[in-house]
């Protein structure tokens, strides 16, 4: 850790522990789209979508391919206007405002470094378009050279750089001008695994230290859990749910979201019933009906229904436990991680399910293997029921 | 396909390029001749290329083209890069295809039509033929062949880059000048350097459009051979396949150029 990540560390804490604008009624927020469509002939890319973005969020948009996230931005950026609703930022609505009047700036998915000006013109040029004067426009590019620790390869032209370089000019170059709001389209899209971590963290600190509301573009899960105060999921160009990392894991709403964010093992089933405040599952992949605790859902008798269990929320065991919700198969698979075993056990009823295990030791004596039959159980609490 | 050598591609090579370039070489090599008969060798000598420089006319005729190539090509690729901007850039808009095809035209155009189109319409509107009238109806057909070159590599060229630059704060107008134009010059270069040359070297549209006082140097040349080639014809020759050469390879270097800085990012 080097010393300005050291001194930085209590003040994200502080921020990132007391920050929910979203839960205060009386918040107004920065962002807004409301009742937003955007048609491209016959296919809609976008579809009656509001959704409010808070001063200095970190909000990330996830979802698979061609699924709206990029014309979403580009109708804040202002590249593209609403075929219906309209954006607001801060209040003002934006409609007819071209996109070189918006406090907005935009990283682009692609860079769109200008390949024939230097890494230190490239930053300068949003802030010359501004006349500003030229102590200033030089001072200011020293800063964000300095930022993204690039400072000795001010006079390289873009094709000079490597790509995650590229990737800090483009980044440098939008922060300049100091935006209301960035909008980062896949930012990270091009680099190696470990630059793309310790970038995410950069991105955080760089947030939190310049106090801007950052709107973020990315189809890579992790990548939006890590970084982000909330999280929208969207679905063929609509919204599907809206959330903090915690919740969109813990109670996605949709069998979408679900299945989107992170592992998940869903068996199908009907309500057979509540039980001192628990549903009833009848299902074939198990013997006796399975036990859910979730308050949330409100189910009729005889609706099919699926209950979904994290594979970490599942245990293994040898010989059947004690209490509900036992499952009975044979181990198909191990995958080991290093810090987690995957297992995949065939249930009798022809599903498989995943069960990860951490490696809290090093040496297990008499670890399962291979077709082994096992029990695999969770606990009523550690399930979600989904009816959509 | 294998490129094999076979006697058979030699000769074909060889008799194809001896029938394009042979009359070429012909012109080259007489106008060095020493004898006054054209068609008898006389040994080497330069001594036409001096009489040409004290023959008036062909001086004139000469200063006429350079002025004619200058201006028409300027102006055409101004206009012709604005054309290409507004083809490749305006998406869709209806009669794009018809705009499109109206740009081509002229050049598949047989030239005697155009030119007579354009002393038509000269002479209808009461424009005195002469210097302005070759300058504007060369403007015409270079145009298009501007707006082709700038054409070709707007098509593959970057949107998002002038998007940057308007997202960064430029107008429309400023990013087209300080981000579009600079990585397209090498293309609208090769564009002016061809509308030049194909300015220099016509005839047929120069002589419909043409009047007293501004006889370029292929009129010239042409009503002087006319009357009897002479030794120092192929010298102006020579010198105007030279000039044309030259025009013709930077243009064909910077559209390669071009395509290379393209293909570096
Ligand atoms: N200019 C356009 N013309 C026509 N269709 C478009 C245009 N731009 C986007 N689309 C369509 O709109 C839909 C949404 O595209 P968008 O680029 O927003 O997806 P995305 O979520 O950013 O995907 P990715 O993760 O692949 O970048 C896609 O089906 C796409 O084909
Ligand atoms: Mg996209």
């Amino acid at each position: 850790m080097n010393d300005t990540t050291r001194a930085l560390r209590p003040a994200i804490g502080a921020v990132r522990r007391s920050f929910s604008p979203w839960t205060d009624p009386q918040a107004r927020p920065l962002i807004r789209f409301e009742s937003v469509t955007k048609r491209f002939g016959e296919a809609v890319a976008v579809e009656d979508l509001s959704l409010d973005i808070f001063e200095r969020e970190f909000f990330c948009l996830l979802g698979p391919s061609g699924c709206g996230k990029t014309t979403l931005m580009r109708m804040l950026a202002g590249f593209e206007e609403p075929t219906a609703g309209r954006v607001l930022l801060a209040g003002q609505d934006l409609t007819g405002v071209p996109p070189y009047r918006r406090p907005v700036n935009m990283m682009f998915q692609s860079y769109a470094l200008f390949p024939h000006m230097s890494v230190a013109d490239n930053i300068a040029y949003g802030l010359k378009q501004d006349r500003l004067p030229r102590g200033e426009i030089e001072a200011r590019v020293e800063e964000m050279l300095r930022l993204v620790q690039l400072e000795k390869l001010a006079t390289r032209r873009p094709d000079q750089l490597s790509g995650g370089q590229r990737q800090r000019v483009a980044l440098a170059r939008a922060l300049a001008k100091r935006p209301k709001v960035l909008l980062l389209d896949e930012p990270l899209g091009a680099l190696d695994k470990k630059l793309r971590e310790e970038t995410q963290f950069e991105l955080m600190d760089l947030q939190v230290r310049l106090g801007m509301t950052f709107l973020v573009v990315t189809h890579d899960q992790e990548e939006a859990m890590t970084m982000s105060d909330r999280i929208a999921v969207m679905d063929h160009g609509r919204i599907v749910q809206v959330a903090t990392p915690g919740e969109l894991y813990e109670q996605p709403r949709t069998r979408f979201v679900a299945e989107f964010v992170g592992d998940i093992n869903i068996l199908e089933g009907k309500v057979a019933g509540m039980e001192e405040g628990g549903w009833r599952v009848e299902t074939p992949h198990a013997s006796q009906a399975l036990t859910v605790f979730d308050p949330d859902e409100v189910l009729g008798h005889g609706q099919p229904v699926a209950v979904a269990v994290r594979p970490e929320k599942m245990t293994i065991h040898r010989q059947r436990p004690q209490g509900p919700n036992v499952l009975e198969g044979e181990v198909w698979d191990i995958g080991y991680l290093g810090d987690w075993t995957v297992y995949r056990v065939h249930l009798g009823s022809g599903a498989v399910v995943r069960v990860s295990c951490a490696n809290a030791s090093r040496f297990v004596a008499d670890p399962i293997t291979w077709d082994e039959r096992v029990f695999v159980a969770f606990a009523p609490d550690a399930a979600i029921l989904l009816s959509r | 396909m294998a490129r094999r050598f076979t006697w058979f591609n030699a000769t074909s090579l060889t008799l194809g390029f001896a029938f394009l370039y042979l009359p070429i070489l012909l012109v080259v090599l007489y106008s060095f001749n020493a004898s006054q008969l054209v068609t008898v060798w006389g040994g080497f000598s330069g001594r036409w290329y001096g009489a040409l420089l004290r023959n008036d006319a062909l001086r004139e005729a000469a200063w006429v083209t350079l002025r004619v190539a200058f201006l028409s090509a300027t102006v055409a690729t101004f206009l012709g890069t604005l054309a290409a901007v507004a083809l490749t850039r305006y998406g869709r808009f209806s009669g794009r295809t018809l705009f499109t095809g109206m740009i081509y035209a002229p050049m598949v155009m047989p030239e005697v039509i155009t030119g007579l189109s354009l002393l038509l319409l000269f002479v209808a509107v009461g424009l005195d033929r002469g210097f302005w009238t070759v300058t504007i109806a060369h403007t015409t057909f270079t145009m298009c062949f501007v707006t082709v070159v700038v054409q070709s590599r707007l098509i593959t060229f970057d949107r998002s880059l002038e998007e940057a630059a308007m997202d960064l704060g430029a107008t429309p107008l400023r990013a087209f000048l300080s981000v579009t134009l600079p990585l397209i010059a090498p293309a609208v270069a090769a564009g002016f350097l061809l509308a030049f040359t194909l300015s220099m070297d016509d005839l047929v549209i120069a002589s419909f459009t043409s009047g007293p006082g501004a006889t370029t140097l292929p009129m010239r040349i042409y009503s002087q051979v006319r009357l009897g080639v002479t030794p120092e014809i192929n010298a102006a020759a020579t010198l105007l396949i030279a000039f044309v050469t030259l025009g013709v390879t930077a243009a064909a270097l910077l559209t390669k150029r071009a395509a290379q800085t393209q293909a570096r990012l």
